[in-house]
């Protein structure tokens, strides 16, 4: 696959990996008028996730992720083992990894940031408050920030 | 020589004799009054012994009985005097409080006393050899030493402190049961709550205006009740963890605590137009983050329950008798009835509708909670009308922690 870069109008691929389906489609909603045109994929579990990007048996066409929203809580596999997956593969770890988790615990705060997350935050319990976290994010990782070009 | 011509020696000797015989009986008579004298004084001590409640058990220095008391053989069993080490061990096994490990016999208190060292509140298990019924006890050991100060023996007095322990641990598990609520409310609960709450307010912001009235007003009801328990769970969990915060008290400077509170409280001060004021603050032992919150909690009722006048609100101290610090809170509020004075710290109890004043009445039984951790009391006094003081103490020394509460 041709690498693509923010510039172009193909759109941004995001995965989300989040087992709630209630909080699947609030994230889609919030994305879905965002200013940059992105594709929201999302894997049930952390076995799921590493399947995507690994692009093993179902997810063998799966697009290659520019951003990746990860929950910590997720069944088969947790979101920190995740994490720390694909940020110790070089394959992978340029991806970046949004931590977006109900948790605001300090552990699993710090505990992410030493696995390399590229960043850490709390679910708002508050819809409009949540719609505006999924807005800034996308702002910021979508427009202001420059994402790495693929490493294929 | 002829004996009746001589009464003089006679007389001498009858006389003589006489002061032999009362000098024997005076005798007699002492040694019998030291006697009873001690058998007296035994008897006190006896029934001195044996009314304690305590368990007591003497022994010589070679660990052998030489006597207990009444409540050691209710707890022990009957112990003959001349008994040997060895032989009450066979009697009576002990253990360490965890009912399995054996107590090594050299580091029995009464081994220890006889070698000249004293322990104190020692917990040990043991089981009565009678009834078989396990306790714990709690002992205290004295070597006892000779006028000449060489060790003759110990002493090891003992209580049974079975149920104190067990209601101890029953608080304890209480203790954890509550925290695991609180865990389980902070995570589970609030997820599907979050669920009803967003997709209410989503339905509310897609469909709102779109459909008749009546349903924009079940809507609105529906996400008013959604919102309100997100914060009473919120609310709860704040009082939950006012317990089971596990922080060491530290010097904490109230003058500081004041400045974070005001600025906290920034808005409500400025949209109010309020103006609070406070004595010189002292330093006190405890938890800076709960000391804070009955700051807030305070200072920022003043703010809020302000009557038409800008609200003015006082943090006064002083020193009472026995030197604790006794805080004041005063405001020119609308002031509280006499008989709702008990009802405000008690959980969600408040006087006013949630249009009037917001809040969820969890606020005054939070700050009551931190400040009975910390070893002190709240009470208040107040004029409907025209204001209300808060007084809280603070003890000076180190905080009587209740760790428990």
């Amino acid at each position: 696959m041709a690498p693509h870069r923010v510039n172009d109008s193909t759109p941004i691929e995001i995965l989300l990996v989040e087992d709630n389906p209630g909080d699947v489609r609030l994230t889609r909603e919030a994305l879905r008028d965002a200013k940059i045109r992105n594709n929201l994929s999302v894997a049930a579990d952390g076995v799921e996730a590493m399947d995507f990007v690994r692009r093993h048996g179902k997810f063998a066409q799966a697009p290659r992720p520019d951003l990746i929203l990860l929950d910590l809580n997720l069944p088969r596999k947790s979101g920190r083992e995740v994490l720390a997956e694909i940020k110790s593969d070089p394959a992978l770890r340029r991806i970046p990894i949004v931590v977006l988790t109900t948790s605001a615990d300090e552990q699993d705060i710090a505990r992410s940031y030493e696995h390399h997350a590229n960043c850490y935050i709390t679910k708002p319990v508050d819809l409009d408050q949540f719609l505006t976290v999924v807005n800034s994010i996308e702002d910021f990782w979508l427009s202001i920030v420059r994402l790495p070009p693929q490493t294929e | 020589m002829n004996w009746v011509h001589e009464p003089v020696g006679i007389w001498v000797a009858a006389v003589l004799g006489v002061i032999l015989l009362v000098s024997l009986a005076v005798q007699v008579a002492k040694r019998r009054a030291t006697e009873r004298a001690q058998r007296l004084s035994r008897a006190q001590f006896d029934t001195l012994l044996n009314s304690l409640g305590d368990g007591v058990l003497i022994v010589d220095k070679d660990s052998r009985t030489l006597m207990h008391n009444a409540a050691s053989e209710r707890m022990l069993g009957p112990m003959p005097a001349g008994l040997s080490a060895q032989e009450r061990a066979r009697r009576i096994t002990v253990r360490y409080p965890d009912r399995v490990t054996p107590y090594p016999p050299d580091q029995l208190p009464l081994a220890r006393a006889i070698r000249g060292e004293s322990s104190q509140g020692i917990e040990v298990f043991t089981r009565n050899p009678d009834t078989g019924a396990g306790m714990i006890l709690n002992l205290t050991a004295t070597p006892l030493r000779g006028p000449d100060g060489a060790i003759e023996g110990g002493v090891a007095v003992f209580r049974d402190i079975s149920e104190k322990k067990r209601t101890r641990e029953e608080l304890e598990r209480s203790n954890a049961e509550l925290e695991q609520f609180a865990y389980v409310a902070s995570h589970d609960l609030q997820e599907p709550l979050r669920m009803v709450a967003s997709y209410t307010q989503l339905l509310k912001k897609r469909y709102g205006g779109q459909l008749d009235a009546d349903a924009d007003e079940f809507i609105q009801y529906a996400v008013d009740g959604a919102t309100r328990m997100q914060q009473l769970i919120q609310d709860l969990l704040a009082y939950s963890r006012v317990g089971s915060s596990k922080r060491e008290p530290k010097n904490v400077s109230l003058a500081q605590v004041f400045e974070r509170a005001t600025a906290n409280l920034r808005a409500a001060i400025e949209s109010s137009g309020a103006t609070v004021t406070h004595d010189p603050l002292p330093d006190v032992m405890g938890d800076e983050t709960q000391l804070l919150q009955v700051f807030q909690n305070l200072i920022g009722n003043g703010i809020k329950y302000r009557g038409a006048a800008a609200p003015r609100v006082h943090v006064g101290v002083r020193r009472d008798e026995s030197g604790d610090y006794v805080f004041s809170v005063q405001d020119n509020g609308i002031g509280i009835a006499k008989e709702y004075f008990d009802r405000i710290f008690l959980l969600f109890q408040r006087l006013h509708g949630r249009e009037d004043y917001p809040g969820t009445g969890i606020g005054l039984t939070i700050t009551r909670k931190i400040v009975e951790r910390h070893g002190g009391r709240i009470w208040l006094t107040s004029t409907p009308g025209e204001g209300t003081c808060f007084f809280f103490t603070l003890p000076a020394e180190r905080t009587a922690w209740h760790p428990t509460e």
